[in-house]
């Protein structure tokens, strides 16, 4: 069988996306240097681009990749370090770190999706190991912004629901795949029960959403669907009436400014800093977005936003859509149930962790404790999106292998037959 | 750099990277345009690209006629419901009738589904059944499912670990191992010959015996090189 390879097109287009891309962080943080005067500025300037191109070009050489999947991942990761080193230089020095983890990470799950055969045991093994690893906050965990859920370990933090996201998706579409119902729901449930003691009430919305529409991909019940979206509505009421936060949030979604000095500071700054950025941002490096709390993890849009614009923030939620339907096509073009559903799972936390992040920000939705994927600051939200993107292109390279095959064989074969 | 100059700078290239980052998503998308297009192009010249084979129906109804093909996919549901994916509306046969998955080494795994029961080679096979002795159709294989009769062909090239088990092994099983429309056991002389077989873009095949070789795929005159 032939190796897929890509095609001189996609080598073209790939060049002038990523040529772009690389231009455009060469100035942002030449801009940046000059405003600073400082060495890092400058290595920055050339490091990032460099590694854009190696990212983009040179990488799809030792794994199977999807270009384009590569280059809008790179840009996003390449913006949070931007952004990072705009307001606090040492979150982004960190961050470079954590993506040169995350590229690792990525190979790691592109070719575990290529090699491993995912049968009945590995998952089991990989839900009791998930399963453990949600314990672990509730008997030895940190509690930070209302939630249990970090662990230490070697004065290294980690959140434990960031990675059990990637094994949550293995068993649902293992057991959705092979129509064993319970084992995936039970996994669910019992995920979704640890995440409401952990008071991590953003990352089990996300499980539930994510479950619910992946079991309804799987099964095109719209009892399942109605069903579980009346469910997440009883749910939704129940924390209100059980969580004393839950009901601050949605007072401040519903009125910020009423105590804008205490509760609603936070969604007052963000909305001020969105509002003067305008159309085309205060100015990379002027303004202050520091004025918004926790502007490095959940207001990160925010601060996109109020530096370079609101055009320029919907090109950013324009990437994330551009990915959303590449793992989608990617989905929908696989040969087996289980990658299918992996990828559309993969998919859709990036999805809807993106939509529950701004949406909270922009204040269509309450907010919830969630990161905006690739650019928010941290090494367990970097390496978790990282590795999603990872899962979605195993199995985009299984699907050009199996089409690579497909055209080997018709060639073979000859005429038609007639 | 001062302070001044800098600001001057910085209001400056606001439109720049509004501009680059425009540009960015404007490409973004003509890729994904292009490689729909170039993916589209592509499964024109191959048919059958993600098909195993076909499943010839010998006996069906008046929506499933004698001789039309169905093309079966690497996995999927056999069913009498349009979503399914292989759809067979005949009588006898549920919404979701069975499960199969294609694997190279044992052929189309067969796993009827909850209370259901299919035939086999004219042997019976239920959801319980199954469980303990997996069933695996194999090229010329007859597949049984309500009042329909249906014959597997793999397409060349994914059964060349799969020998035809009852033609090599037991030849004069083969000939017993129908079951016609009525229940009753028809050898395999004495099914109706079809003198063309509709394929699924209306293509007409010529009338043939079962051939002893799993078929050719089909693949369209324009991508004649063979090149995606």
């Amino acid at each position: 069988m032939k190796k897929p390879g890509a095609s001189s097109a996609e080598r073209r287009a790939g060049k002038r996306l990523s040529g772009v891309v690389m231009l455009f962080y060469a100035s942002a943080f030449l801009l940046l240097a000059l405003r600073d005067n400082a060495w890092q500025g400058y290595a920055l300037a050339v490091g990032v681009p460099a590694m854009i191109w190696l990212g983009t070009n040179l990488l799809p050489h030792f794994f199977p990749a999807d270009r384009l999947l590569l280059t809008l991942t790179n840009f996003l990761c390449a913006l949070g370090i931007l952004v990072l080193y705009r307001t606090q230089p040492e979150l982004a020095y960190a961050q470079v770190i954590f993506y040169g983890i995350g590229i690792g990470a990525m190979a790691l799950c592109t070719w575990a999706v290529r090699l491993l055969p995912f049968g009945r045991r590995m998952v089991t093994l990989l839900a009791l190991v998930s399963l453990f690893l949600l314990v672990l906050p509730l008997v030895a965990g940190t509690e930070k912004y209302g939630a249990k859920n970090w662990i230490y370990i070697g004065g290294v933090s980690f959140q434990p629901s960031e990675l059990v996201k990637l094994s949550l998706l293995v068993v649902l579409a293992s057991g959705l795949a092979a129509r064993r119902f319970w084992s995936w729901l039970i996994f669910a449930l019992a995920c979704l029960g640890l995440l409401m003691l952990q008071k991590d009430l953003g990352t089990a919305l996300l499980y539930y959403a994510v479950t619910l529409l992946l079991a309804y991909a799987a099964t095109g019940s719209w009892t399942l669907l109605l069903g579980g979206l009346g469910g997440s509505a009883g749910a939704a009421w129940l924390g209100y009436r059980m969580f004393s936060h839950v009901k601050r949030r949605v007072a401040v979604w519903q009125n910020p400014w009423a105590d804008y000095e205490n509760a609603g500071y936070q969604m007052v700054q963000a909305l001020m800093a969105l509002a003067s950025g305008g159309l085309f941002g205060m100015g990379l490096g002027l303004g202050t977005p520091k004025a918004i709390p926790v502007f490095e993890t959940d207001f990160i849009f925010s601060v996109i936003c109020e530096q370079f614009g609101l055009i320029f923030g919907l090109c950013v939620l324009l990437i994330y859509v551009a990915l959303v339907w590449r793992g989608a096509t990617v989905a929908m073009a696989a040969r087996r149930s289980f990658h299918g559903l992996l990828a559309m799972g993969a998919t859709l936390m990036i999805g809807l962790q993106t939509f529950v992040i701004i949406g909270g920000v922009i204040k269509l939705i309450p907010l919830t404790g969630v990161t905006l994927p690739f650019i928010s600051s941290g090494g367990s939200s970097m390496i978790s999106g990282m590795c999603l993107t990872g899962l979605i292109q195993g199995v985009a390279s299984r699907n050009e292998d199996a089409l690579a095959e497909d055209a080997d064989l018709a060639y073979m074969q000859g005429e038609v037959r007639e | 750099m001062s302070a001044e100059v800098y600001e001057v700078l910085a209001l400056a290239l606001r439109y720049w990277f509004a501009a680059l980052g425009v540009l960015i998503v404007w490409r973004a998308f003509a890729w994904l345009r292009r490689d729909r297009a170039a993916k589209h192009r592509m499964l024109r010249t191959l048919p059958d690209a993600g098909m195993i084979g076909e499943l010839v129906v010998e006996a069906g109804s008046r929506d499933l006629q004698e001789g039309m093909v169905l093309a079966v996919p690497w996995e999927g549901v056999l069913g009498s419901v349009r979503t399914c994916d292989l759809c067979v509306p005949v009588g006898g046969v549920a919404r979701e009738h069975l499960r199969f998955s294609f694997d190279e080494k044992t052929g189309l795994r067969i796993i009827p589904c909850y209370r259901q029961m299919c035939g086999v080679n004219g042997k019976a096979v239920t959801w319980r059944s199954v469980r303990r002795h997996p069933e695996a159709l194999t090229h010329g294989s007859v597949l049984t499912v309500g009042d329909a009769q249906l014959r597997l062909r793999v397409f060349l090239g994914l059964a060349e670990g799969m020998r035809p088990r009852f033609a090599e092994e037991r030849p004069e099983e083969t000939q017993a191992m129908h079951i016609g429309a009525d229940g009753a056991p028809v050898r395999s002389g004495d099914l109706p010959q079809t003198k063309h077989v509709s394929g699924l873009d209306g293509v007409q095949y010529g009338a043939e015996a079962l051939p002893e070789q799993p078929v050719r795929r089909r693949r369209s005159r324009r991508g004649e090189e063979g090149e995606p």
